[in-house]
């Protein structure tokens, strides 16, 4: 028992509840100690099961510890203080409960050794992350929330199915290393995509994300899909499938991302996209695609947060969030611009940053393996990604035409987030090895040689140059508008069909409801004719008669009492 | 804050044909530098200049198909809201 009590979830589950009560200082210190205990607890503990309890026939294993966990906790836990330091001020004190419950679940889900606790906390973060949402106050907020939470419940019962039909036919709850060769396995592996942002779910990441607050969807970008990214890495390391789902993902997130007018909602499908290059290394599978996928994943989180982080406090200074409407901020907001730049620098995997270090052990793992087509289509994929975040997000948002906005800079505590992410992005950059160390598998890889940072370079500089050449040419401009995406088929298609049963379903009900409301009424007739008031049974009698009918049967008594006396 | 400290220098008329000019140098010299490595791998993908028109095609690419798709799929931003 006394190992659970260092579970790294506690500490921050039980600043979520203190929140609740503290105002100011003592706010802060509690929402900035907390993941600092947390990552002390994360490596604190021995790996192994540390706790196991008996439910059923079942040994749960609520806490078991290995490098991946400890990985991905140690990036959780980097993300709660961040992410807490950012919105230290958020007056929303519902958003910052919510926000940390669903950290403390993510950390639930990471640490769990058996399906069953991998469930239970897979829906708790479900229901933690839609409060995140929901929190923002707004209608289109609560609309959102709503569709993300349908979404994932039904991705929860798909996991669900897939769980007990794996219980069912191996009597096993062990997490371990599976392929997708049985129904129920594949039904696992689909609710595990699902939160992944994989098709034809993809639209709820951009969908839902943007529609929580500034600070909120900083918390939403990092957790949802990397527990997904980390339950894959453990569960399915190797299903081929996900090579094609990974790859669709990556250029899914591409286009739309260049189609989108609203940064926060672009910076959604860069989510997918950046997920796809993780799910395609998870299906290369090997050691060093694995290491590829949790590197880049742990990469991810950093530099996705300090993206959102930046947009964020453009979104928080100006209330504005669409490409249209910005422009020329780097005037009044220099260091947001820098940061964002640095964030913008990582995720296209620029060499001595973070994303050039993760990403380009998947690369190398799909040349070793063969993969070249793979190999041929993430190399794409990363100039896509550098046109989408590293040039459109920052050229529209901060260069460009000027908008005449002068927002100054968002206030320190959300500065400070923003600078301590952009340390880490560099800092992964330029020790790559250091942080190797952390990763699941020993390897002897290293991504800073001459060759590859030149071939890096070119691909990056030179799809840059196409971009601004095109931007000429084509009169690229953005537009006031949306892109139809899968949500479409439940937001249109769905409703459409909902909407006729309704209407069809009804006349029918009105018809049935007719005739039952007819056979009560000549029922009630009939009751009534016997029972009411003027009825043979039920009418009322003379006052006399009674008298009379009472003398009588008194008679009967005196006359049986005189009789037998 | 008076007019002088309100010009940055980007928003100097002359700024975007220097940073042309600056790029094109660095895309330059980026594909002077590839004759002074050797590359680790073999194949297609690691031959002389891959990278850079590989790079370009792909940005080209990119834009038209966002481009197309966004021509099929484009709605009005309050489309949901009908």
């Amino acid at each position: 028992m006394s190992s659970l009590l260092l579970h790294p979830s506690l500490p921050i589950l039980i600043g979520a509840l203190l929140v609740l009560r503290l105002t100011g200082t003592a706010r802060s210190v509690v929402l900035l100690g907390a993941p600092l205990i947390s990552l002390a607890f994360v490596w604190m503990t021995a790996e192994g099961v540390l706790f196991s309890i008996s439910y059923m026939e079942w040994t749960l294993e609520p806490f078991k510890t290995d490098k991946l966990s400890r990985l991905f906790a140690t990036v959780f836990a980097l993300m709660a203080l961040a992410g807490n330091l950012y919105a230290l001020k958020q007056e929303r004190v519902l958003e910052l409960f919510a926000a940390n419950v669903y950290i403390a679940f993510s950390l639930g889900v990471v640490f769990a050794g058996d399906l069953i606790t991998v469930f239970i906390f897979w829906e708790m973060m479900a229901l933690a992350s839609a409060t995140v949402i929901f929190s923002a106050g707004t209608d289109t907020a609560r609309a959102a929330g709503l569709r993300y939470l349908l979404v994932h419940l039904f991705g929860g019962v798909v996991l669900m199915a897939g769980i007990a039909g794996e219980v069912a036919s191996t009597g096993s709850i062990a997490f371990t290393s599976m392929l997708p060769d049985t129904l129920p396995r594949a039904l696992i592996l689909a609710g595990f995509l699902l939160n992944t942002g994989a098709p034809p779910f993809s639209a709820w990441v951009p969908d839902s994300y943007p529609e929580a607050s500034y600070s909120g969807m900083v918390f939403l970008s990092a957790f949802t899909t990397k527990t997904a990214v980390y339950v894959l890495a453990r569960g399915f390391p190797g299903a081929e499938i996900l090579i094609f789902v990974g790859l669709f993902m990556i250029f899914y997130g591409i286009i739309y991302g260049l189609c989108e007018n609203n940064a926060r909602k672009m910076l959604g499908y860069s989510i997918v996209n950046q997920v796809g290059f993780m799910v395609t290394a998870i299906g290369i599978g090997t050691t060093l695609a694995i290491n590829g996928a949790v590197a880049h994943a742990f990469a991810h989180i950093i530099y996705k947060a300090l993206l959102i982080m930046a947009t964020g406090s453009v979104f928080y200074m100006t209330g504005k969030r669409k490409f249209t409407e910005y422009g020329g901020l780097f005037r009044t907001m220099p260091l947001t611009a820098i940061c964002c730049i640095i964030g913008g620098l990582s995720i296209s995997a620029f060499p001595f940053t973070s994303g050039f270090a993760a990403k380009a052990m998947t690369s190398e793992a799909a040349y070793l393996e063969q993969y070249y087509w793979v190999w041929y289509l993430l190399a794409a994929g990363t100039a896509g990604v550098f046109l989408d975040v590293g040039i459109k997000l920052q050229y529209f948002v901060f260069f460009g035409k000027d908008s005449g906005l002068r927002p100054p800079e968002p206030p320190l505590h959300m500065r400070t987030a923003m600078v301590f992410f952009a340390i880490l992005c560099v800092a992964i950059g330029v020790l790559p090895q250091q942080f190797y160390q952390l990763l699941p598998f020993e390897q002897d890889y290293a991504p800073n040689t001459p060759d590859h940072i030149v071939t890096q370079f070119q691909i990056l500089l030179f799809s840059g140059a196409a971009f601004f050449l095109f931007l000429k040419y084509y009169g690229w401009h953005l537009v006031n508008s949306l892109t139809l995406d899968f949500d479409w088929l439940y937001r249109v298609l769905g409703k459409k069909i909902a909407l006729s049963l309704t209407q069809n379903s009804g006349s029918a009900r009105d018809s049935i409801i007719d005739d039952l409301s007819k056979g009560v009424r000549s029922t009630i007739q009939t009751l009534q004719s016997r029972h009411g008031p003027s009825g043979i049974l039920g009418r009322t009698m003379p006052t006399g008669r009674m008298a009379f009918w009472a003398i009588v049967m008194l008679a009967i008594y005196l006359l049986v009492d005189f009789v037998y006396m | 804050m008076n007019e002088q400290n309100n010009k940055h220098w980007l928003d100097n008329p002359a700024t975007p044909k220097r940073l042309w000019l600056g790029f094109t140098v660095v895309l330059a010299l980026l594909l002077i530098a590839e004759l002074f490595v050797t590359h680790h791998h073999k194949g297609f993908m690691f031959t002389y200049g891959f990278s850079a028109w590989f790079g370009f095609l792909v940005g080209g690419v990119s834009i038209l198909l966002s481009k197309g798709w966004k021509k099929v799929l484009k709605r009005k931003d309050t489309y949901y809201d009908e």
